[in-house]
């Protein structure tokens, strides 16, 4: 299947500069930073004004259906994301979490790098222990194009089959 | 000194606090034995549970795995084309005998003792039948006829697949009444289904709470303000609330968006936050489907199926129990097979607003999770339910806010249970 050819690893042609993979190393941690610190306002900034943003189950992407649990093709949709999270959703505070590892390029196409990475994303509320919300693996797109470095894309497909309640903040 | 311990949850066990249904008592949500009767009675008794859509399982030897109550059942296309649900547990030694979630194969082999059955569940054939060189080997007297998986009888409505472990389960039309049943087909409507994706939650709350909550008018223009906000519901919509007049537990709620600068009826909710604007509406872009101008249509069937399409998304919300104290809510989104590449597009973004991380559903599993953190340590405490008075009679056409479906849910409720009349 299509959807599964593009989970698998890919390698890329030419050795990656270190500074290119410092460069990106460092733009997850500051969106996991953006994440962790409780500053959504600030997480439509990682995108590009038209971008795929999308957290999908393993077992839809690897199946090739297109249900997501958030989807935005915008950096407006995510702004609208952002502000039904700040004003209209009620839920039970929490901190959330979130962490890449084995962040990798895995093409270089243009202006365009292709990362692949794990995550892990861990809730706390009050009163409770900490636990486990959701892990998976993102394959990415980011654009270098211009002097800030933003997603054009960012798609996370969780391994979970089935989620604690719900997912707020996204990933 | 003497000490008096009173005991009141002991002694007024499983005892109703009101004659009508305008009090649930607390512990009708967390008690252990209670919820064990539940599945007895309910979930493995004459009623219809959701199973999964038919295109779900296209070809011969498709299976895919569900959940009836706690039990794992296996959906199935046999050799002739029929639909079938088994039991997922060898008829051997009770292992399951399948553990993938779905796949494709001649037959169904248990991994322990490889007993082989077909897709229908009859058992074709165990090893070891006649013995190891003439010795040993099962009596001859075993026939393998009495040993299938157990069958569940099936039902499909359109491309939709119901199962019930009792023969004696009223056929759907009957079971749901004529006037639910038709509400169910204007959705399933005899276009073939095309599934568009799955994703399962679990919620830390007793499984009656959904499917209340899925009945309660009252709640959603309260606790939904997403799309108020944004300008995009009001309160005053035109609706109607129906209920199977037998069960009252088979419901439908449905409505009509009205000009959306009419805010009558708004002034009551403190938790309005008007004048957000989205900047990305194409999630919210809808098209007429139906001959009809009904925008929200939830049907919810006893004991816990609901049906809704809200514009163009189109969902089953099964819930399956976990104990008393959690139910898994899984989520099937679908479509038609006529639908081209835009009507596609539309449901799946028309899906942010449900689901797990669902602009609107949100509130309501958070919800459930704070219900089960109060009621749980308080179960001699009692929920009031009187919104629109106190009995299980259909609301007033064009009452809107009504507990009644809730209500109507424990009369039906109560006669399982506790044998009421």
């Amino acid at each position: 299947m299509e959807t599964m050819a593009k989970c698998r690893p890919e390698t890329i042609d030419t050795p990656v500069a270190p500074e290119l993979k410092a460069r990106v190393e460092d733009l997850y941690a500051r969106y996991a930073e953006c994440i962790c610190d409780d500053a959504i306002e600030q997480w439509p900034d990682f995108f590009t004004d038209e971008c795929l943003y999308q957290i999908i189950p393993r077992a839809n992407r690897d199946r090739g259906l297109p249900i997501a649990i958030m989807l935005a093709e915008s950096r407006g949709g995510l702004i609208d994301r952002m502000t039904a999270i700040r004003n209209t959703m009620v839920f039970a505070p929490r901190s959330v979490l979130l962490t890449f590892s084995g962040i990798r390029i895995t093409q270089r196409a243009g202006g365009i790098l292709h990362t692949r990475s794990s995550f892990t994303v861990c809730q706390t509320l009050v009163d409770e222990v900490s636990s486990l919300l959701m892990v998976g693996r993102s394959f990415d797109r980011i654009d270098i194009s211009q002097a800030d470095w933003k997603f054009a894309e960012r798609v996370a497909v969780y391994d979970s089959e089935l989620l604690p309640a719900t997912v707020i903040y996204p990933v | 000194m003497n000490i008096n311990i009173r005991t009141p949850g002991a002694a007024r066990k499983w005892q109703w606090p009101s004659a009508d249904c305008s009090r649930i008592p607390n512990w009708v949500y967390s008690d252990r034995e209670l919820y064990e009767r539940e599945l007895e009675r309910i979930f493995y008794g004459p009623f219809w549970s959701f199973i999964g859509l038919e295109c779900e399982v296209p070809n011969p030897g498709d299976y895919m795995r569900a959940r009836v109550g706690e039990r794992s059942v296996l959906m199935t296309r046999d050799a002739d084309g029929g639909v079938n649900v088994v039991l997922n547990s060898c008829a051997h030694r009770a292992a399951e005998v399948c553990q993938k979630k779905t796949g494709n194969s001649k037959e169904l082999m248990c991994p322990y003792h490889q007993w082989v059955y077909d897709m229908k569940g009859n058992l074709l054939g165990v090893p070891f039948r006649r013995g190891v060189k003439g010795k040993g080997g099962f009596p001859a007297d075993f026939d393998l006829k009495n040993h299938g998986l157990r069958k569940l009888k099936v039902e499909t409505v359109n491309g939709a697949v119901f199962a019930t472990f009792d023969e004696n389960a009223l056929p759907l039309r009957q079971y749901l009444g004529d006037q639910i049943y038709d509400r169910l087909l204007r959705v399933l409507d005899g276009r073939k289904l095309t599934l568009l994706g799955h994703h399962r939650q679990l919620i830390h709350a007793n499984w009656k709470l959904y499917p209340e909550n899925m009945k309660d008018s009252y709640h959603a223009t309260l606790l939904h303000v997403f799309l108020i906000s944004f300008g995009l519901y009001r309160i005053d919509q035109k609706g109607e609330l129906l209920q199977d007049e037998r069960t009252h537990a088979h419901n439908v709620v449905s409505s009509i968006r009205n000009d959306v600068r009419d805010v009558n009826g708004t002034e009551e909710m403190r938790s309005l936050r008007q004048n957000f604007v989205l900047n990305d509406m194409r999630p919210l872009a809808t098209v007429k489907e139906y001959p009809d101008d009904v925008t929200i249509q939830i049907v919810t069937m006893f004991p816990a199926l609901t049906l809704q399409q809200q514009n163009n998304l189109l969902q089953f919300r099964n819930v399956i129990p976990v104990g008393p104290d959690k139910f898994e809510l899984s989520w099937t989104y679908f479509g038609y097979e006529t639908d081209d590449a835009e009507m596609t597009q539309r449901r799946v973004r028309l899906a942010n607003l449900v689901g797990a991380a669902g602009l609107i559903s949100i509130d309501d599993t958070e919800v459930f999770e704070f219900s089960r953190a109060g009621m749980e340590p308080n179960p001699d405490g009692d929920c009031v339910v009187e919104l629109g008075g106190r009995g299980i009679e259909p609301p007033v056409a064009g009452d809107m806010v009504s507990e009644g479906p809730i209500r109507g849910f424990y009369d039906f409720y109560r006669r399982i249970m506790f044998d009421e009349p």
